[in-house]
């Protein structure tokens, strides 16, 4: 008898140890989830003031893709009208961290192209800030791969479905449902078939969370313990939404999609939100068996039980007969190409997360409502992903060897402030796979000569833009003992150019033999202050861009000329705000003057005459003429890498084609990237670039060929700006020939264009 | 005897397989707090918000945003947007109540309006010294400078705030030849 006590006792302690150790166990791993929800990542809010360059286009499609309602009369908050000329709104207000935005309702007024006026009431209104896009979410440490959501965005009739079907008892019982096993053994009975379970959700979310494995009775025994005890801590909603985020329902390839938000965009490629019965029905129909009913290989199967599931809805009165008979009707909707996420924009998203992992530690972001407002501008972003698109395309029709493989990216900055407005990454901007703005590091070419010229122009060795260069062949010894020998892209020598001329028409020898001059690493002094910080080789190679960089460090590179001489660092991220409304941090604007403004200007203008008369003509099919801009070509060995880098007087573009295998394309940068460019700049809100001379700069006509004064305009002559005390002394004659001189630099427009700009 | 032995080995069965079908979770539990970040860019420090609100600005600041003040659209030199003057205003007012996280914030999104306006630099680069941030007031007053031209008049009152910045960073040649 003794023993048996014993044995009794010392079992009982182990079994009540065992519930203790379950029960602690079994809410760590349930808070751990529930504080996983993601940081939502908004774009820009769109800012409207009189004089705002913003169309009414623009404005109609920032509202659409708010969820705005377009209806005649804007009573409630999310509603907008517009006609001819006028667009009134009523906004729905935004708490921003750095002030509220007041709900309100305003006539916004045209003109052309540009908000003219803002009324509310009688009054003038300065300034209205709408919401910002609510575009993506961020998912701290492991749960990159679910689309989490919150009990209240699941559709009503979601979970009156999974009710139905799974666990009718839901609601009543403490976590395991006598009388749902029972019924389950009816129903089976009655059906001949397994088709109803006896678990409860709860003891089904036991057995998909916790649980790993086979079936057996002990495992049974363990997940009912384990159901009473969740039900014993969480209420009915929590283990709920949690059972909703958790659920398996489909399978790609080794990627197991996890809980309805993802399956929703796996399936049909929507937000959860916005399914319909029909839809709803088939994701609880695939509860039983994801690859059983699979709706994409067992389209006749899956129909069925989802069929069933709404008669089951039907049958407890969560639908009416009409609705069910309706929705029975309705094909599967599923989508061909399935989705992952919920990322309207997915490149844009990765280096957002980027920045916030190097800034934060995971735990910070764990927090739950985060919200992280960026620089993003989707108006910018869709015109770079469709000027990508549609440029590519067509680069394909041309030359068809090049399909399937041609790629690209594109990075858009604000000139001034260094906001990152756009990203694009892969020709097909949905695809969240290979980031190539951010990845794709590429030799550079031609893009690494504006630093040799701006190394050349502030090196004391009385440089300028008329410094006369030697384009011709010619041959050095590397350090290894290889000699290289650098050539031109069209395989001539052009004899004696203009430092300017080498800039704007990409000589390759003239450019070297600068370089060798001044010395590669006085060159790569320059590249460092422009913000490379890529290891770059102290070889002559480097002269012609024999250096790998990704779009984005080439952006960072080109924003520091373009801001004429001062750096600052590309972001992604204006604020973040807690739950709280309270600011967690900021990125405010970070500048600093690293190179001299004078000398800057000077390859500023280099740049434009890139555009104006070199190798960026091109772009002027699609800029209007009068349109001041400018860039620089860039085209790597074998025509493997198309680059194209340009500003107007508010945007950076950085653009880059080429094959994700290296292979050679059919295009030079000017062929290929700066039609990307142009493109895009024609189709955006761009401002003329406006430089200003700094103070002394005196312009004049100078002989193309020997860098000497010339009186005034004529064939061999371009105008350039000369800073204090640096204008050539010697003279050359330069015969003007009365009218024909207009004739003669008319095909580029020289003339007349500089001499109405400078005027 | 061997009963006990046989129901012991059951019992640490039991817990053995209990062991083995259980996923061990990864994480313990989260804390809610949130802490203030010091991270690599970020500039919100609690101290900031109780930082001096006298203003002590360079230029006659009430003046600049009196929307009806002619003369002093002249003295700057500019035309200013509506929008752009609303929003310095409420920068101003921000300072005052000494909001300068807020203020900063404000005369960012006017610079968005106008980002080459050297009258919003004039005073971003202000608000900076005020937050303790000498040597961005330094370098926001040079993007200041390269920004006035035309018929801007700013350059003294920017080359001032430079060599205030000079003398907070103990750099007296540096200000003297600031001025």
């Amino acid at each position: 008898m003794k023993p048996l006590l014993i044995v009794m006792g010392v079992s009982s302690v182990a079994l009540i140890t065992a519930v203790f150790f379950l029960d602690y166990w079994v809410q760590g791993k349930f808070e751990g989830t529930r504080w996983s929800m993601p940081a939502r990542v908004f774009a820009r809010p769109l800012e409207l003031y009189a004089g705002a360059c913003v169309s009414q286009s623009t404005l109609k499609a920032e509202l659409k893709a708010l969820n705005y309602r377009f209806t005649d009369r804007t009573q409630e908050p999310g509603s907008a009208s517009i006609t001819n000329n006028h667009a009134w709104l009523h906004t729905r207000g935004f708490k921003f961290w750095d002030g509220e935005e007041p709900e309100r309702l305003v006539e916004v007024g045209f003109s052309e192209d540009c908000v003219e006026s803002i009324t509310e009431g009688n009054v003038s209104v300065p300034l209205i800030r709408l919401e910002p896009l609510d575009v993506g979410s961020i998912y701290p440490g492991d749960h990159e791969d679910r689309v989490l959501v919150k009990l209240d965005s699941i559709p009503a009739k979601l979970i009156a479905g999974l009710i139905s079907v799974e666990d009718k008892e839901f609601f009543f019982h403490s976590g395991i449902s006598i009388k749902g096993v029972l019924r389950a053994i009816w129903v089976n009975w009655k059906a001949g078939a397994y088709v109803q379970g006896g678990s409860t959700i709860t003891q089904q979310l036991v057995k998909n969370f916790y649980l790993s494995g086979e079936r057996s009775l002990w495992r049974k025994a363990v997940e009912a313990t384990m159901a009473l005890l969740l039900e014993l801590h969480y209420s009915k909603d929590e283990i709920l939404e949690t059972y909703l985020n958790e659920i398996y329902l489909g399978q790609a390839g080794n990627k197991a999609i996890h809980g309805a938000g993802l399956a929703s965009q796996f399936y049909f490629g929507q937000d959860l939100r916005s399914l319909r019965l029909h839809e709803t029905s088939l994701l609880v129909a695939l509860i039983k068996g994801p690859s059983y009913f699979s709706p994409r290989k067992h389209p006749g199967r899956a129909i069925k039980r989802r069929n069933a599931v709404i008669d089951a809805m039907f049958a407890d009165s969560h639908v009416t007969l009409k609705q069910a008979e309706s929705a029975k009707r309705q094909p599967l909707n599923v989508i061909d190409k399935p989705r992952y996420h919920n990322d309207r924009f997915p490149a844009y998203l990765d280096l957002v997360k980027r920045q916030l992992r190097r800034d934060y530690k995971a735990e910070q972001l764990k927090s739950e409502g985060l919200q992280i407002f960026t620089n993003l501008d989707p108006l910018l972003q869709k015109q770079a992903e469709k000027s990508l698109q549609l440029k590519t395309e067509n680069l394909i029709r041309e030359l068809p060897s090049t399909a399937q493989k041609l790629q690209g990216a594109i990075i858009v900055s604000h000139v001034d402030t260094g906001e990152l407005l756009a990203i694009v990454g892969d020709v097909d901007p949905k695809y969240a796979g290979f980031n190539r703005a951010l990845d794709a590091h590429r030799p550079v070419g031609s893009l690494i000569k504006p630093a040799i010229v701006l190394t050349a122009l502030t090196a004391d060795k009385g440089y300028t833009l008329a410094s006369v260069l030697k384009d011709e062949a010619f041959s050095i010894e590397a350090k290894d003992g290889d000699v290289w020998t650098p050539r031109n892209f069209d395989d001539e020598s052009h004899g004696d150019v203009l430092l300017v001329d080498a800039l704007a028409f990409s000589h390759n020898q003239a450019s070297a033999k600068l370089g060798l001059d001044i010395g590669t690493k006085e060159v790569i002094k320059t590249l460092r202050l422009l913000g490379v910080e890529s290891p770059l080789m102290d070889y002559p190679s480097l002269l012609l861009g024999a250096v790998e960089l990704s779009p984005l460090q080439i952006a960072d590179m080109y924003q520091t000329i373009a801001s004429n001489g001062f750096r600052m660092p590309l972001r992604t991220i204006r604020d973040v705000m807690d739950q709280a409304g309270e600011p967690l941090s900021r990125y405010p604007l970070q500048i600093e003057q690293v190179l001299p403004g004078d000398k800057t200007y000077l390859l500023q203008n280099g740049l434009q005459q890139v555009m104006s008369r070199g190798t960026g003509k091109s772009a002027y099919h699609y800029i209007p003429k009068e349109f001041n801009v400018a860039g620089k070509t860039g085209t790597s060995n074998d025509l493997r890498d198309s680059w194209f880098v340009g500003y107007s007087g508010n945007y950076l573009a950085t653009v880059w084609l080429g094959h994700d295998d290296n292979s050679p394309t059919a295009f030079t940068g000017g062929g290929g990237a700066l039609q990307v460019w142009s493109h895009f700049m024609q189709h955006v809100p761009a401002e003329p670039l406006s430089l200003s001379p700094p103070a002394g700069t005196e312009f004049h006509w100078i002989d193309k060929s020997t860098g000497r004064l010339v009186s005034g305009a004529c064939e061999w002559s371009v105008y350039l700006p000369f800073l204090i005390n640096s204008t050539p002394q010697q003279r050359a004659s330069c015969e003007l020939r009365g009218d024909d001189v207009q004739d003669s630099v008319e095909p580029n427009g020289v003339m007349g264009w500089m001499k109405q700009w400078f005027e | 005897m061997v009963r006990v032995i046989f129901r012991s080995l059951i019992l640490v069965s039991l817990l053995w397989q209990l062991n083995a079908c259980v996923q061990w979770p990864a994480d313990n539990i989260q804390s809610r707090d949130i802490p203030v970040v010091d991270a690599q860019n970020a500039q919100f420090h609690p101290n900031e918000a109780q930082a001096s609100s006298d203003i002590s600005l360079l230029i006659p600041a009430g003046k600049v945003f009196n929307q009806n003040d002619k003369d002093a659209q002249l003295a700057a030199g500019m035309k200013q947007h509506p929008a752009v003057k609303s929003l310095m205003s409420t920068a101003m007012q921000q300072i005052k109540l000494g909001q300068l996280v807020q203020a900063s914030a404000s005369f960012e999104r006017a610079l968005r309006i106008s980002p080459k306006d050297p009258m919003i630099y004039l005073y971003l680069a202000q608000l900076r010294l005020k937050q303790g941030k000498v040597i961005q007031s330094e370098q926001l007053a040079k993007k200041g400078i390269a920004s006035c031209v035309d018929r801007c008049q700013l350059k003294p009152s920017l080359w001032e705030v430079i060599a205030w910045s000079r003398e907070q960073k103990n750099d007296h040649n540096g200000a003297k030849s600031a001025q």
